[in-house]
């Protein structure tokens, strides 16, 4: 590995290490001396560059985020999936396991920034609800129930799947049904019905 | 050192551990943290458990068997929304389990809770359609464990406050209730969601 030098290597290598180790473990487990180590840059440069660890870790999340929103993969190349679609997360492991790791911490506030695609999403559902541009509480609430409950599952699939002993084609049904049911949270309908895979016409 | 003592130790043991998996993944602990945080001596952690990935595993199936027999009431009724946000050691050990997995130790069972759901559900609704039972509890443990982890901060990021946290919790109670119901599940209030009213 090639030494960092200049203000853009050193910033974009210690980002890039905090990125990588949010992924890894819990935000309070990550040390100053540890993202310095990983960037190959020498420890004050934290400080000099960032003010501190808990800053820089902002900044790994915010990246992150904003390279997920873009439909990046985590090595930056143009993934085959847009952040718009179900359950898209679940082709950003790295981006998934840091939220996951700062959330379960109480950090997630700290560590700003969450689901860059929720606000897009928000003005598409207020407008299929036809509550027009200014979503309400209720449609806002909806849709932040909605993302939690991507988060969950996406964190969870592998638990649920295995613990059901579900194969691989009993999984791609219940992923199926799993998205009739963040359609119906989305848009206010009936989950009991999505669950048993029926899809209900939207603003009935 | 007694017998009693030794045993005392055992229980110890998981406590820590347990308080422990609650802070961060099992691969981050380390045995010596272990028995440091529950006081007693290193050696212990192989004389009762034999390797620290065991002890670990003990400790998260102990407290998933305590779900199970008292918030379940012994696999009889599903759990609450409210149960589970209000135990951070559930969600946090879940959520650290999900992100790092443990070497299946090869004994007892990790997926009591899971078990009981599904003998729950093939009870209650003995004729119906097994992906609409997947599914159901699939989405039951996604909402419900999902809600304490990503809730809040997806709430404040939406641009509402922290005083719609209880607006958001009710949505999520409602959502429940709707998918108990579809399978013949009755947990605290009727269902509906808002859709209904």
């Amino acid at each position: 590995m090639t030494v960092p030098r200049g203000p853009d290597e050193v910033r974009t290598a210690l980002v890039d290490a905090a990125s990588a180790l949010l992924g890894e473990k819990p935000p309070q487990r990550i040390t100053g001396r540890e993202l310095a180590e990983r960037a190959g840059v020498n420890y004050g440069l934290v400080h000099h560059y960032f003010g501190g660890k808990s800053a820089l870790l902002s900044e790994g999340l915010a990246h992150l985020a904003a390279s997920y929103a873009l439909g990046e993969r985590a090595d930056g190349k143009p993934g085959d999936w847009r952040p718009s679609q179900p359950f898209s997360i679940r082709n950003r492991p790295d981006y998934l396991r840091a939220i996951a790791f700062a959330s379960i911490a109480g950090e997630m506030d700290e560590v700003s920034t969450i689901h860059p695609v929720v606000e897009a999403s928000l003005a598409e559902v207020a407008d299929r609800r036809g509550c027009g541009e200014e979503p309400t509480d209720e449609t806002r609430v909806d849709v932040a129930v909605a993302t939690m409950f991507q988060l969950g599952w996406c964190l969870f699939a592998e638990m649920v799947s295995g613990g059901l002993e579900l194969d691989a084609t009993e999984q791609d049904e219940v992923e199926a049904r799993l998205r009739l049911v963040l359609r119906a949270v989305l848009l206010g309908l009936d989950v009991g019905e999505a669950a048993r895979g029926i899809r209900e016409a939207e603003g009935t | 050192m007694t017998l009693a003592r030794r045993g005392a130790a055992r229980g110890d043991l998981l406590d820590a551990a347990l308080r422990l998996l609650a802070d961060r993944p099992p691969s981050a602990i380390s045995g010596r943290e272990i028995a440091e945080e529950a006081g007693v001596n290193y050696g212990l952690v192989h004389y009762h458990f034999g390797s620290k990935d065991r002890l670990l595993d003990m400790a998260w199936r102990q407290h998933l068997d305590w779900l199970v027999d008292t918030e379940m009431e012994g696999g009889t009724r599903p759990v609450s929304v409210r149960a589970t946000a209000e135990d951070r050691t559930l969600w946090a050990v879940a959520g650290h389990m999900a992100l790092d997995p443990l070497q299946a130790t090869g004994d007892g069972d990790r997926r009591r809770v899971l078990d009981a759901y599904r003998d729950l559900v093939e009870a209650s609704d003995p004729d119906g359609d097994p992906v609409h039972h997947w599914t159901t509890i699939a989405a039951l443990f996604a909402l419900e464990l999902g809600w304490p982890i990503f809730g809040p901060a997806n709430v404040t990021a939406i641009g509402l406050s922290s005083a719609h946290l209880p607006m958001a919790r009710s949505r999520v109670e409602a959502l429940v209730a709707t998918l108990e119901s579809s399978v013949g599940l009755r947990s605290g209030e009727p269902a509906g969601g808002k859709g209904d009213s």
